[in-house]
């Protein structure tokens, strides 16, 4: 479709462990049009960050299935080799901010220098063009000039982190996936990170994939919602529509846990804990925690319900006859 | 200066009354002492009886060293800690042993606090042997302690070993062994930064619950103000060792008089789809070091408000309306 910068249809990323298999991504599908950003929420465990790393191919060993499309501006990526994605794909087209990466930035290469890495090895340029770029880079995402020749132990928790989201922009990719960007931080450095990523996306036209746990925190980049339970998507939605009438129960219930500073009313958390993904429950993954369970819930896998503009939900209220 | 000018003297019926802490590390260069980091500066908190202190703050900005001073794991340099009218600042050896039976400690990291070798049973009986208590109480206090923590059936639960626990569950296992010596006071380090939203609020729960039954006194350490708005009743704001505003929940939220309150509480995020095109004030730079701090008021380099006397002389502590004490220069 145009306009349509990401288009995944029916992923699946399984991984074989000694107790079987850990079915982490399970039959996921969303788009992204251009300009828009995502919001992927879930408790841990729910198969977020997996699906974040399926999109960038970067898995561990023991994948037992790996399927599915993705398509990227209209191309399948999934039919590249390694060769090709890494070329083409990685870091070009899209990139991302690794979970806890500002803590990995290695301690002995000047930042300036660890930023150029990219140019180097996906855009062949050489070292001093490099820098030049970081430089540049650098200032743009607020850190000073002279901060380019220092190593990550002189720079704070809220520069470091700045320096790995240049390092995800650096190549100018049209998607940029954001792991917890903002989860080791404190309150007002992260109000700082959100403001950049918020400038970022005006200035460059970027799509986002933001990753968290934190549901008050997804609303201050994302134009739609993905609510992960248990490897699967139940809802996908627009954040219009999603923080004022989620659709889903266990959405509902996500909600009514977040506590809220300016609003005043009750919090109630979800009974229960996740399911494992080695052995989920049969029917609908929720149903074991869901106040509106029925039959059908405990022994069918309820159907994807679309509704208008291409969101969806998977649950057994919404299907109709 | 008008150091130590804040001089309310105790209620009697507080559980915890603390006056002009100071705690200072030194660092130690070979035989001498180059400096000093003051961890914590002139702090004064009051906590009356089954009511429960939110301590909100940055990281940095002293609140678990002052978690750590309240349970005597540091030692103050300066200051009085009086809990239950005793003064307990200078106790040692038989009475270290009593007030260990009376306060509490839950830690930040469920994942952490919990040896995994031991099953549920012998974590929880370690503190009845060391408090003495008779072998043939022991298992019926820890059953009880676990259905007061609500990981029932307890059968399910006494003979497992920690890895095979969810972090929840674990979180709940340290709260037991918190519990489990009937103490007055309770001290929680960030018990739930560690845990799933909706997790957090289950164990904050509990917490409410606790207090409400067992009369308890709970500190809470932590640097979420909205978890702070729904399971305090009053809460003490840090920052760079000092407390800069201390107040009833509602008061501090609804009218925060601190321009560092007021900054925190314009950075924090509620679930609202506006926020997309909404760029937040956030006041620029970072805490200082404990090290050097800046000479005046410690928020002055970053106050929107600062004025000269800001820059050179640390604002006094005042109320304002009797109730809601405020340490800034603004209303000196």
């Amino acid at each position: 479709m145009v306009g349509e910068i990401l288009s995944v249809r029916d992923l699946y990323l399984y991984y074989r462990v000694r107790a079987g298999l850990v079915k982490a991504v399970d039959g996921v599908s969303i788009n992204l049009y251009n300009d828009e950003s995502l919001a992927i929420i879930g408790e841990s465990g729910s198969g977020k960050s997996s699906l974040a790393r399926a999109f960038l191919r970067l898995l561990p060993k023991n994948v037992h299935r790996f399927e599915g499309s993705i398509c990227i501006n209209g191309e399948d990526v999934m039919r590249l080799s390694d060769e090709e994605f890494n070329s083409r794909v990685r870091w070009n087209k899209i990139s991302m901010v690794p979970q806890a990466s500002m803590n990995a930035l290695n301690p002995v290469i000047k930042i300036g220098e660890q930023l150029a890495e990219p140019l180097i090895i996906h855009r062949n340029m050489s070292k001093s063009e490099a820098v030049d770029k970081a430089k540049e880079m650098l200032k743009f995402v607020g850190i000073p000039q002279e901060f380019t020749d220092r190593y990550p132990f002189e720079l704070s928790g809220g520069m470091r982190q700045r320096v790995v989201i240049a390092m995800a922009l650096i190549t100018q990719p049209s998607i940029v996936i954001l792991d917890e960007p903002t989860s080791a931080l404190d309150v007002l450095t992260q109000a700082n990170i959100m403001n950049l990523l918020k400038k970022i996306k005006t200035d460059r036209k970027i799509s986002y994939i933001f990753i968290t746990h934190d549901i008050a925190l997804s609303s201050e980049i994302s134009d739609k919602i993905a609510v992960m339970y248990a490897g699967q998507i139940v809802e996908y939605s627009y954040a219009e529509k999603f923080y004022r009438e989620p659709q889903h129960p266990y959405s509902q219930l996500l909600l009514s846990s977040v506590p809220t500073l300016r609003e005043e009313r009750t919090v109630k958390f979800i009974p229960g804990e996740p399911p494992s993904l080695l052995n989920p429950p049969p029917g609908c993954r929720f149903h074991p925690r869901c106040p509106y369970a029925m039959d059908v819930c405990r022994r069918e896998e309820p159907p994807i319900i679309h509704m208008e503009r291409g969101s969806y939900v998977r649950c057994w209220l919404y299907a109709k006859g | 200066m008008l150091k130590d000018e804040y001089a309310k003297p105790c209620n009697l019926n507080d559980i915890l009354c603390i006056r002009g802490l100071c705690v200072w590390h030194p660092i130690r260069k070979f035989l001498t002492i180059s400096g000093y980091v003051r961890a914590l500066d002139d702090v004064n908190i009051d906590l009356e009886k089954g009511r429960i202190l939110a301590i909100v703050g940055e990281s940095g900005s002293g609140k678990t060293t002052l978690g750590k001073t309240i349970l005597k794991i540091y030692q103050p340099t300066k200051g009085r800690i009086i809990y239950d009218g005793k003064d307990i600042t200078h106790i040692k050896g038989k009475e270290i042993k009593w007030y260990r039976r009376e306060v509490g400690y839950v830690q930040q990291d469920p994942y952490g606090a919990l040896p995994p070798f031991m099953n549920i049973r012998e974590i929880l009986e370690e503190p009845l042997i060391i408090h003495e208590v008779p072998k043939s109480d022991r298992i019926t206090r820890i059953r009880e302690t676990l259905e007061e923590v609500k990981l029932i059936p307890v059968e399910d639960f006494i003979n497992k070993y920690p890895h095979m626990l969810s972090g929840g569950q674990q979180q709940r296992v340290v709260i037991a062994r918190a519990l489990i010596l009937r103490p007055k006071l309770i001290v929680a380090d960030e018990p739930v930064s560690m845990l799933d939203a909706s997790v957090r609020i289950e164990i904050l729960t509990l917490f409410r619950e606790l207090q409400k039954r067992r009369g308890l006194s709970i500190v809470y350490i932590t640097h979420d103000l909205s978890t702070a708005k729904y399971f305090s009743d009053k809460i003490a704001v840090m920052y760079a060792g000092h407390v800069v505003e201390m107040a009833q929940t509602d008061k501090v939220l609804s009218k925060p008089m601190h321009p560092y309150t007021q900054s925190l509480i314009k950075a924090i995020p509620d679930p609202d789809p506006r926020n997309r095109t909404l760029f937040r004030e956030v006041p620029p730079g970072e805490p200082p070091s404990l090290l050097n701090p800046p000479p005046g008021c410690r928020f002055h380099p970053r106050c929107p408000y600062a004025m000269d006397v800001c820059r050179r002389e640390e604002p006094p502590i005042v109320e304002v309306n009797g109730v809601h004490l405020v340490k800034c220069w603004l209303y000196g």
